[in-house]
């Protein structure tokens, strides 16, 4: 280090500590704790075991968890940046990061804006926009590449919230969203959260559920997969289920497809899937293709496939589960 | 002429005056002392100047046939305050001499004097107003004292005498009346100070003189003359071999009739010190509690000598050539407690109560450890963003280095709390911790003769304030910023460096982080500090 930066350091240090600097604020925490952390939606299979002779279904569950809390984890790695650093101007209820560099695109920017709406001392909601511009573009440049809302229920920490993850308008404004492989065919995602332990905030949540978190994926018209859905809910005694539908066009048939498996379980770890599907006109609407039982060391205790009726177990009278 | 042959010169007039019973029939005295440490600008506070009222006003009070309720103490007040009690007295004055009484007023004043003018902090009174007033005052007997520098200027007129004894050729009525003006320097003469005697040469030698030690006479009563002769000798002596050189009180009087004035007697007064006549001759030291110089002995190989001193517990010290002789004396309540030579021990000089040239204290250093309780004085403050904090801290200071009497300190402190943040009912606990660099600047003043000072000033603070969350989701937050600061405090001197202290700081913040808040705090600490 010269002295020069010596110099500079010490008159910098000088003129923060003369004005006054830092990042001590009570409201920041506010903004920080209304971003929605990785562990507020991430799925928790009750008893998770990985093992060769794991029922087939129990795989595919365990599977569909992994799959589901990797995609919170890239939803969140957006704002987590954030969580990290002392907002680069405060403006009354607004917090506004950035704009930085787009790492990705070098002739892009970023930025996140919170706003706060303080409708009572224990009620916060805030509206978030994480937004990409084109460097040198003004203020009407910004396009919005996530959207979220929060509100508190009782407290900062359990409350309910929004994400819509829209590639397709900044797609439309010229940002290469396209040069992430992952996201070629995505048109947007929604997710709801509801961590409040009602269960009243997110269409189709069970009431009293403990946490809830559903996403819906809506991909591009002529991709395979057309949309996607999972639901995950675990109820305030740890049992728990997570359901899985996917509607597209079979690769092996190119009909339309629209299948679903609804997995539950409870606490001891022993559990259900069910593996139903809608492959008209072939089959009636609404087959049941499979079913699995495992136990709580998630061996199978009862399997039955449509096309080769019952492999293990005699009847579905040892399931933990109906 | 040397002071011996004033005296012998003197002695015979003395003889013929009429001493007058300060307790007699009919006489009423009464007293206004006042003392001023500050002298407004360009002069330096004084370290005694109320010490050496007070001590006046004790001695007057005890010995000096002035009762408590006709003896007003002023201290540290304007010009204006002494005037108005002056006015006051006078008025009193008056009413006694309505009823007959002939009365005495004693005007005393130590404290700063220039170009003139006697100084009571920023307000003057003139020297010559001063005179015109005494000269035509009330009571028949005025006696001014004044113990300040170039006091003599007052006594430039007529009358004006740098001797050691008074030689009054009054003649007439035996009821003297008039004017007497003592002054503790010459026109052109600083009037000295001294740290070992705990006040000024003459002030001390004066009251040293009205305790006992003055009485030449032996008739356990000192008069004016024999007070100022003592006060005189004393004063000269010690100053002469000083850096501001030798300090020559002075004195005039204007007076009609012939009795020379008791000022006070020590008979009166059963309580204090005898040194009989067989005791050794030399300087006895009598140092009261505190280590100050209460009084002194001049004993001669023949006679004896009776200092009224109130109750209390004394040492005595005597100086020889190559040791000191000393001892414990416990004054009880109207006991007169006698010098026995064999109840002195010997003892190093180091014990020596050191009299000598006036010291101007030099940069003297300090270390000090304490504790620092800090909280601010906004409850949301206090219970959300910084909660009450105990520090640890270190302080540097240096004394007399900017000017006489002033501090200037450096200090560190660091602390913590354990806190807890509650946003829309989440409570979110945290580790508060701060770091604090400051500088202060405050001038000291003794209170007394004891080891107490107090002290206030400003200080302009540096804090760096952080906090981690037990909930490591949300990040470290700090907060740095300057804040200036009021500071005052008592120091306690423990024993030769070891200081006992006390101080309190009130000190604005500027937070401007989530907004623009002025916010105030306060800081309590005690500690321990080293004196180098």
């Amino acid at each position: 280090m010269t002295s020069r930066q010596i110099r500079t350091g010490i008159y910098a240090a000088l003129l923060c500590a003369g004005l006054g600097c830092g990042n001590y604020s009570n409201d920041d925490v506010d903004f920080q704790l209304a971003l929605p952390d990785q562990a507020d939606m991430e799925a928790k299979l009750q008893g998770s075991v990985n093992r060769a002779d794991s029922a087939e279904y129990y795989r595919a569950t365990r599977a569909a968890v992994l799959q589901f809390n990797s995609l919170v984890f890239n939803l969140t790695a957006f704002i987590e940046t954030v969580r990290g650093y002392t907002p680069t101007s405060r403006n009354g209820n607004e917090r506004t990061w950035g704009p930085f560099p787009d790492g990705s695109h070098p002739d892009w920017e970023m930025r996140v804006v919170m706003r706060r709406s303080t409708e009572s001392a224990t009620l916060l909601h805030m509206d978030y926009w994480v937004q990409v511009r084109q460097i040198g573009q003004g203020e009407s440049g910004w396009a919005s590449i996530l959207t979220g809302q929060y509100t508190s229920q009782g407290s900062a920490r359990t409350g309910d919230g929004k994400i819509h993850f829209d590639v397709q308008s900044p797609r439309l404004a010229g940002y290469p969203v396209d040069s992430d492989p992952g996201l070629v065919e995505l048109d947007h995602l929604d997710v709801c959260y509801d961590k409040s332990g009602d269960g009243t905030h997110c269409a189709g949540s069970t009431v009293g559920a403990a946490a809830h978190v559903d996403m819906q994926i809506t991909n591009l018209p002529l991709a395979d997969t057309r949309s996607a859905s999972y639901v995950y809910e675990v109820a305030q005694d740890n049992s728990g289920h997570m359901q899985f539908d996917w509607q597209g066009t079979s690769k092996d048939t190119g009909l339309q497809v629209k299948a679903t498996m609804v997995s539950r379980w409870i606490a001891t770890g022993e559990g259900r899937a069910d593996l139903i599907a809608d492959l008209t006109p072939n089959l009636p609407r609404q087959t049941t293709l499979g079913t699995d039982c495992w136990g709580a060391d998630t061996v199978a205790t009862y399997s039955y496939r449509v096309d080769k009726g019952v492999g293990v177990g005699v009847d579905a009278t040892v399931c933990a589960l109906p | 002429m040397s002071f011996l042959r004033l005296v012998a010169r003197a002695g015979p007039l003395l003889a013929l005056l009429f001493v007058a019973d300060a307790q007699a029939a009919g006489q009423r005295r009464f007293a206004l002392i006042a003392g001023n440490d500050q002298g407004g600008a360009d002069t330096r506070p004084l370290r005694y100047a109320t010490e050496d009222a007070r001590k006046m006003h004790a001695v007057l009070t005890q010995v000096g046939g002035v009762a408590p309720g006709d003896a007003l103490l002023v201290l540290n007040q304007s010009a204006q305050d002494v005037w108005r009690s002056l006015s006051g007295l006078e008025a009193r004055i008056a009413e006694a001499r309505m009823h007959g009484d002939r009365t005495i007023l004693i005007f005393y004043f130590s404290g700063h004097a220039k170009d003139g003018e006697l100084r009571f902090g920023e307000s003057r009174l003139r020297l010559d107003d001063l005179k015109a007033r005494l000269s035509s005052g009330v009571a028949d007997i005025r006696i001014g004292i004044i113990d300040s520098c170039r006091s003599g200027l007052v006594n430039r007129t007529k009358g004006a005498r740098r001797a050691p004894a008074f030689e009054i050729e009054a003649a007439g009525s035996q009821e003297t009346r008039g004017l007497v003006l003592l002054t503790s320097a010459s026109g052109d003469e600083d009037a000295q100070e001294s740290d070992d005697i705990g006040g000024s040469y003459f002030s001390h030698y004066l009251v040293s003189g009205l305790r006992g030690d003055a009485d030449r006479s032996r008739d356990r009563r000192v008069s004016l003359s024999e007070a100022y002769a003592y006060a005189y000798a004393r004063t000269v002596a010690d100053t002469a071999e000083s850096a501001a050189g030798a300090q020559h009180p002075t004195f005039s009087y204007d007076l009609k009739g012939n009795a020379d004035l008791v000022l006070t007697d020590i008979a009166s007064r059963r309580e204090g010190v005898y040194v009989p006549g067989d005791a050794p001759a030399g300087t006895y030291y009598i140092v009261d509690s505190n280590g100050f110089i209460a009084a002194e002995v001049q004993k001669s190989e023949e006679g004896d000598r009776q200092l009224a001193l109130p109750a209390g517990h004394y040492h005595v010290r005597r100086r020889l050539a190559d040791r000191l002789r000393i001892g414990d004396l416990q004054i009880a309540p109207g006991q007169v407690v006698t010098v026995e030579e064999s109840r002195l021990h010997d003892a190093p000089f180091s014990d020596d109560p050191v009299k000598g040239v006036p010291r101007e204290p030099g940069a003297q250093l300090s270390l000090a450890l304490g504790g620092v309780m800090q909280s601010f004085f906004d409850g949301p403050t206090r219970d959300s963003l910084f909660p009450p904090s105990a520090l640890l801290a270190v302080d540097f200071e240096v004394r007399n280095f900017l000017r006489r009497d002033w501090m200037w300190g450096f200090d560190l402190a660091s602390g913590g709390a354990k806190g807890n943040l509650d946003r829309y009912g989440t409570a979110l606990p945290f580790r508060f911790s701060e770091l604090t660099l400051g500088t202060t600047i405050a001038p000291e003043w003794r209170l007394g003769r004891g080891g107490l000072s107090t002290f206030g000033g400003v200080r302009l603070g540096f804090v760096l304030m952080s906090r981690k969350f037990d909930d490591r989701t949300i990040p470290d937050q700090f907060f740095a910023t300057f804040t200036p600061g009021l500071v005052a405090g008592l120091r306690y001197q423990l024993a030769d460096s070891f200081v006992l202290f006390g101080r309190g700081r009130v000190h604005y913040l500027l937070y401007n982080i989530d907004e623009n808040r002025s916010l105030g705090y306060w800081e309590l600490s005690a500690g321990l500090a080293y004196d180098f």
